[in-house]
């Protein structure tokens, strides 16, 4: 049996088509902290592990995301964290990725407090 | 049959890899003080009915009485476990109930920051590790 040349063409046009059109992406979990009022400098990290046929041997690519969130946070709270896993299929190989965006909030220095001055009569006063 | 043994048993031995699950972070405050990072893992053994399966039925070729047997317990088995799972079913479901108490453990002061909580399936052939594992930040 031959497919022929516009068979063969047919053939690669749907596996192209359905490589890019179908749904590959899936969305595995997402979470959300509490949102603070003062919102500071939004930060964000994503990292990303790419296995052939979607065989991965440990899953620490997402272990330094808190490290990187304190890299860009150094002093402050991240809070409103949004964290998100998600998975895509580049026809043969997958790719896995955790995205966390949060804000940076800074707490202000304490305002330094004038030290209590008693009243004194100024002088030359009655 | 012996192909097809090997090749069962192959396709078995190959599917040992590592699934995520569920991962979710929470806030990280570096303003409290100096943060120590500790880590906390719990786990049991799930067992896989359909490898398990598979495998006595790789055993069993030669016997179409007991193919057919190791057919009926399988489908038995999974009609009683339909619904959806994360990772494989395990013979308890507190295995990770101790993980508060093993987070105090590691951080009397009880202040901690930055937790990361994951949920992952280490996959072997007919058996698997389910795990959790809890990362975070304790605030000295």
């Amino acid at each position: 049996m031959s497919f022929g040349r516009s068979g063969l063409l047919l053939v690669l046009a749907s596996i192209f088509l359905s490589s890019f059109l179908g749904g590959c992406t899936s969305l595995q979990s997402v979470g959300v902290t509490s949102i603070p009022k003062e919102r500071g400098r939004p930060i964000e990290v994503t990292e990303n592990n790419v296995a052939f046929l979607g065989i991965h041997f440990d899953n620490d690519f997402a272990d330094d995301v808190p490290e990187e969130l304190r890299r860009k946070c150094p002093n402050g709270k991240v809070s409103g964290v949004f964290s998100k896993y998600e998975s895509t299929w580049y026809v043969l190989v997958q790719n896995r990725s955790v995205t966390v965006k949060g804000y940076c909030v800074v707490p202000e220095p304490p305002v330094a407090t004038a030290p209590a001055v008693a009243m004194t009569p100024a002088e030359g006063s009655p | 049959m012996k192909f097809r043994t090997a090749a069962s048993m192959l396709v078995l031995l190959g599917t040992g890899c590592a699934h995520m699950h569920h991962v979710q972070f929470s806030e990280i405050d570096s303003s409290r003080g100096r943060l120590e990072p500790f880590e906390i893992q719990v786990n049991d053994t799930g067992v896989s009915v359909h490898d398990g399966a598979a495998l006595a039925r790789a055993a069993a070729s030669t016997s179409a009485n007991a193919t057919r047997a190791v057919n009926t317990g399988e489908a038995i088995v999974a009609l009683t476990q339909m619904g959806p799972t994360t990772g494989e079913p395990t013979f308890s479901d507190d295995w990770a109930d101790q993980m508060l108490a093993k987070v105090l453990e590691r951080c009397p002061s009880g202040q901690v920051t930055g937790l990361v909580a994951r949920r992952e399936t280490m996959k072997y052939p007919v058996i698997s590790g389910e795990i959790v594992t809890i990362k975070g930040y304790c605030v000295l």
